[in-house]
């Protein structure tokens, strides 16, 4: 049974090794094709062009006091000329929409909408006096959740594309004009979502709602995070995306199709993973009315956001994500190896399944069975060592790949010393390998328990002069990123 | 002596082949010190006879036990004793003396023990072989199958190991001391060998791409200045050319390196963006003078699209038509960046009707496209033609161009076409001609916008209503309550009480008296309307 269950985790970790091998390559592939592409691109013929398209910015907010403000004016100041920005207020039980009331000198409108997808009762819909804020829009609701406050705002906007993102990220200023542009080529498929690159904000110098500089975090955590981002959205979505298989655009930024969305049900409030949900159900949904569609994904760095800088805020979101992965796998599992959903029925959610929520549990229960070893004296030492050095230089490996995709890209970290800690983490990264594992186990169990809702973390702010202070806020901006 | 040793080897044999595994008996415990069989005893090099195996058997039924293992630790003697007690079914015993736990078997049968080297000695084995294969796999054992005289001392020469040479491409083999002691997935060289290859393998690459991110990243420092410098000396040439009319003979020398010679052909487009009339036909004439124009048409015809469009882009910068044959072919490409740059390399190379390509296209006419090719003629101030003309193109992207075009150049002349493009076949050209009718008030639509409203799907029905009441006319408003009355969708609702308000007083009447009416709720959907912050 030992030797079976060695087997199974010897083989299992051969075929991840392979699959990363293969979404290495893919990804190189597409991000040559984007990049060689994009070179040819200029994106300035959209910012001032009336046939540029509508786009709704849907951005919830749950007692986000600290950083509202200038995070609106950010959104405000979005480098395109066809836009609405709707702020959800979720019920928010600080100041959060009384800030928000005074600085942009809001005032109740009678608004008449309809409750296309359900959500939770909308108070009240406010627009400012002041004509320079007339792109803005505030729904102030009850407390339903992040996904009930994007229910609220695609019924509430009215342009066929909606993008939704977390109030507490930073946004590119050309972010808009990176995500609409697969929408604008004309295509026999029709585009439904696209999404981007995430990065980390932490450590950088962010002054009103501006990154002004990038800098690798400071803190062993963050950093990490940094790493695992860059391979994850570098190297995975890229990779996918090239294979038709995307299933999730990161909840922190995505722009989609208003009509496919409301018709698919819009995010469902069911699940902490109502990123990836909608991605799958979105894409069940044009499968089974047998549209031809697509997922787009760019590799552009779109958006910055916070990410936990301390082991416990860590645990809450990992565990969260597991959960979310867990649903909405769950939800579809109609999809698993099923030919109707194409590659993603074939290729992705298998590779979902395995690798990110079966692998983890494996891995796990493969150190408990080493710790079995350890204590009978029965471990083979030597072949431990081997296999250890085995798994430990083709990770380090693939994270220094990751590394060198993002230095030739789109080379964000200017100081050569910030690459250098980059890779001084990949060499540390996989022995907090084991902490992931136990996260997504303790994220099984609480999937098991039927723990719901998102839970807070502890965070810092963005602002310099903030930093000093930590406050409290719901972490439901990093949900698989 | 050396027959009994033949004997004894010739069991072992049989015992670790029917025990079928040698696994755990040692790891890393085993008897450490070299193997010493007693005085006259040797390794099988030939078959066993009978008279041998009398010998040992008399032997183990008298007075020598045969000793086939000594261990130090007693759980790998007791595993042993185990295995070797099923298969001989003899008595087999344990016992402690120096230090080791001795495996010693004693009072063996003959007929079984022939029957044991019958099943050994197989042709396609001979047992020589056997015994060497059996003394790989059973590396871990301590080899001292040796009758033990329980009084002679006697001196214990070292024996030669058994050597099997592996195949050479292995990084390790059986003698490895690593192997002695790897037993993972049946001990497999090829296994452990692929382990260590691609760890080495990993570290290489690992290091390779860390000096290709860090001279990179020097490579990249270092073209950036030189790229600045080239353009600021080149740009600085170009324009005392241009305008104090020095020789071209200074740019010879540039043109003869194939990078400072791209360097200066971009240089030179990047001037060419600004410059009209004689500046910019000087500029050409410079550009021919230098022979840059053979570099672009080369371009034009590279079969690698991102070359082909750097061509164009300079033949299109100095309208040079040479190559207007292979830009013709790239219109229908299966790449829409070639594809967008050929349309605006032919409206910049062409005098004569320059959008006439339209007509030409196949594939879908992406709003990206559109876009640009707007943007050309807003930015070079390119004589606008008809667009009406386009409206009978059979591409239906080609048309939504066309009415977009007539929507932006006001093309108010275009009225009776785009009533005639109501009727498009195309679900998306009937919306936009519905949207460009309102936007220019075409009024003329409005009856037939009444007409289809029935047939359109909601996108389209949105659109009309919206179109409506741009144009606001008074015998509409009963068509309009009636969708006020019967649609149930709330943003049509809204958009046809708009269309009402926009009638003026008649309006405002209508208006009022919804909301006295029983038949639905419409005081909510007027107070949305007419609150002037919500557009």
């Amino acid at each position: 049974m030992g030797i079976f269950f060695a087997h199974v985790i010897f083989y299992l970790t051969l075929v991840l090794f392979a699959s990363y091998l293969m979404l290495g390559i893919f990804s190189a592939i597409a991000l040559r094709k984007y990049l060689r592409k994009n070179s040819f691109i200029n994106y300035n013929s959209l910012v001032l062009s009336p046939l540029s398209p509508k786009i709704s910015i849907i951005a919830p907010a749950f007692n986000e006091s600290k950083t509202i403000i200038d995070n609106v004016r950010t959104l405000l100041s979005l480098y395109y000329n066809n836009f609405e920005v709707v702020i959800v207020n979720d019920g928010s039980t600080d100041n959060t929409f009384e800030l928000m009331k005074d600085a942009y000198d809001l005032v109740r409108v009678n608004y008449y909408f309809d409750y296309r997808i359900p959500c939770e009762r909308i108070r009240g819909v406010y627009r400012s006096k002041n004509p320079s804020y007339n792109r803005l829009t505030i729904i102030d609701k009850n407390n339903g959740g992040k996904a009930d406050s994007l229910n609220a705002g695609i019924n509430i906007c009215h342009s066929d594309l909606f993008v939704s993102i977390d109030a507490d990220s930073i946004i590119e200023a050309d972010s808009i004009l990176k995500l609409v542009k697969p929408f604008l080529e004309q295509k026999d498929k029709k585009v439904i979502g696209t999404g981007g690159v995430i990065r980390i904000v932490n450590s950088c110098d962010v002054e009103r709602g501006h990154i002004r500089e990038i800098r690798v975090p400071s803190k062993f955590l963050p950093r990490l995070q940094v790493l695992e981002y860059t391979r994850a959205f570098l190297l995975g979505r890229m990779a996918w995306s090239q294979l038709d298989g995307l299933m999730l655009i990161s909840g922190a930024m995505g722009l989609f199709d208003r009509e496919t969305v409301i018709k698919a049900g819009g995010y469902s409030v069911k699940t902490v993973g109502e990123d990836m949900e909608l991605v799958l159900r979105m894409r069940r949904y044009m499968a089974e009315t047998e549209t031809k569609y697509e997922v787009t994904y760019i590799p552009d760095p779109l958006c910055w956001t916070e990410v936990p800088s301390d082991l416990k805020s860590m645990r809450k979101q990992r565990t969260r994500w597991t959960r979310g992965l867990i649903e909405s796998l769950r939800t579809h599992r109609k999809m698993f190896l099923n030919s109707q959903y194409g590659r993603l029925g074939l290729l992705g959610y298998p590779y979902w399944f395995f690798f990110e929520w079966m692998a983890p549990l494996i891995a796990f229960s493969g150190f408990i069975y080493t710790i079995f070893l350890i204590i009978r004296d029965s471990l083979n030492w030597p072949f431990y060592l081997l296999l250890f050095l085995f798994v430990y230089s083709f990770a380090v490996s693939i994270s220094t790949w990751a590394i060198l995709f993002e230095e030739i890209t789109f080379h964000k970290y200017k100081r050569k010393r910030d690459v250098l800690r980059l890779v001084g983490v990949a060499f540390l990264e996989p022995f907090f390998y084991p902490v992931h594992t136990y996260f997504a186990v303790r994220g099984n169990l609480e999937a098991l328990r039927g723990k719901k809702g998102w839970g807070s973390a502890e965070r810092s702010g963005f602002d310099k002069k903030k930093k000093a202070r930590t406050r409290v806020i719901d972490d439901s901006s990093d949900f698989n990123q | 002596m050396r027959n009994r040793v033949i004997a004894i080897l010739s069991l072992l044999v049989f015992t670790v082949l029917k025990a079928g595994h040698t696994a755990d008996y040692s790891l890393n415990r085993i008897h450490p010190e070299p193997v010493f069989i007693p005085d006259g005893a040797s390794l099988i090099t030939a078959g066993v006879n009978d008279a041998r195996l009398n010998d040992v058997i008399g032997l183990s039924k008298d007075f020598y036990p045969i000793q086939i293992g000594a261990f130090r630790v007693k759980s790998n003697a007791e595993r042993m004793y185990n295995e070797v007690s099923e298969v001989l079914g003899s008595d087999v015993a344990i016992l402690e003396e120096d230090g080791y736990f001795k495996v010693r078997v004693s009072k063996l049968d003959l007929d079984k023990v022939k029957s044991y080297i019958e099943e050994a000695e197989e042709p396609s084995a001979p047992l020589a072989d056997t015994i060497k294969t059996a003394a790989i796999t059973a590396d871990t054992v301590q080899e001292a199958f040796v009758a033990v005289p329980p009084v002679i001392e006697m001196p214990a020469p070292a024996v030669e190991p058994i050597v099997v040479k592996p195949p050479k491409f292995f990084l390790l083999n059986s003698e490895s001391p690593w192997l002695k002691r790897i037993n993972y997935f049946g001990k497999s060289f090829a296994l452990v060998n692929a382990l260590i290859i691609t760890i080495f393998i990993s570290f290489v690459t690992m290091i390779i791409l860390l000096m290709v991110i860090l001279l990179n990243r020097r490579r990249m420092e270092k073209e950036e200045d030189l790229r600045q410098y080239l353009a600021e000396t080149y740009q600085g040439m170009i324009i005392d050319y241009l305008f104090s009319g020095s020789s071209p003979d200074k740019f010879r020398s540039i043109a003869s390196d194939t990078y400072r010679r791209q360097a200066l052909i971009d240089q030179m487009i990047d001037v060419s963006v600004n410059l009209k009339g004689d500046a910019e036909d000087k500029l050409s004439g410079l550009y021919l003078y230098l022979g840059l124009d053979r570099d672009s048409i080369r371009r034009a015809h590279d079969y690698r699209w991102h070359k082909k469009i750097k061509g164009f882009r300079e033949l299109a910068f100095m309208n040079i038509k040479d190559a207007n044959d292979e830009i013709y072919e790239a219109l229908n490409s299966r790449n829409e960046i070639l594809r967008m740059e050929a349309q605006i390399a032919l409206v910049r190379l062409t005098n004569e009707d320059p959008f006439g390509f339209l007509f030409q296209l196949e594939r879908p006419f992406s709003l990206w496209e559109q876009i640009t090719l707007h943007e050309l003629i807003i930015q070079h101030d390119l004589p606008v033609p008809e667009f009406s003309k386009f409206l009978k193109a059979s591409n239906p992207s080609v048309v939504m161009f066309a009415l977009r075009m007539i929507r932006e150049f006001k093309q108010r002349q275009a009225e009776d076409d785009v009533r005639e493009a109501l009727e498009h076949p195309s679900q998306e050209v009937r919306k936009l001609s519905v949207e460009v009718a309102g936007d220019l008030e075409f009024r003329s639509t409005l009856e037939v916008m009444k007409r289809m409203y029935k047939t359109q799907d909601n996108h389209t029905c949105l659109e009309i209503i919206r179109a409506m009441a741009k144009m606001p006319d008074p015998s509409l408003l009963g068509f309009l309550r009636l969708v006020l009355d019967k649609e149930d969708d709330v943003q049509l609702q809204i958009e046809a009480t708009k269309a009402i308000e926009n009638n003026g007083e008649e309006g405002v009447k209508t208006l009022v008296k919804l909301m006295k009416s029983e038949y639905k709720n419409y005081n909510i959907i007027v107070r949305h309307v007419l609150d002037r912050r919500i557009f």
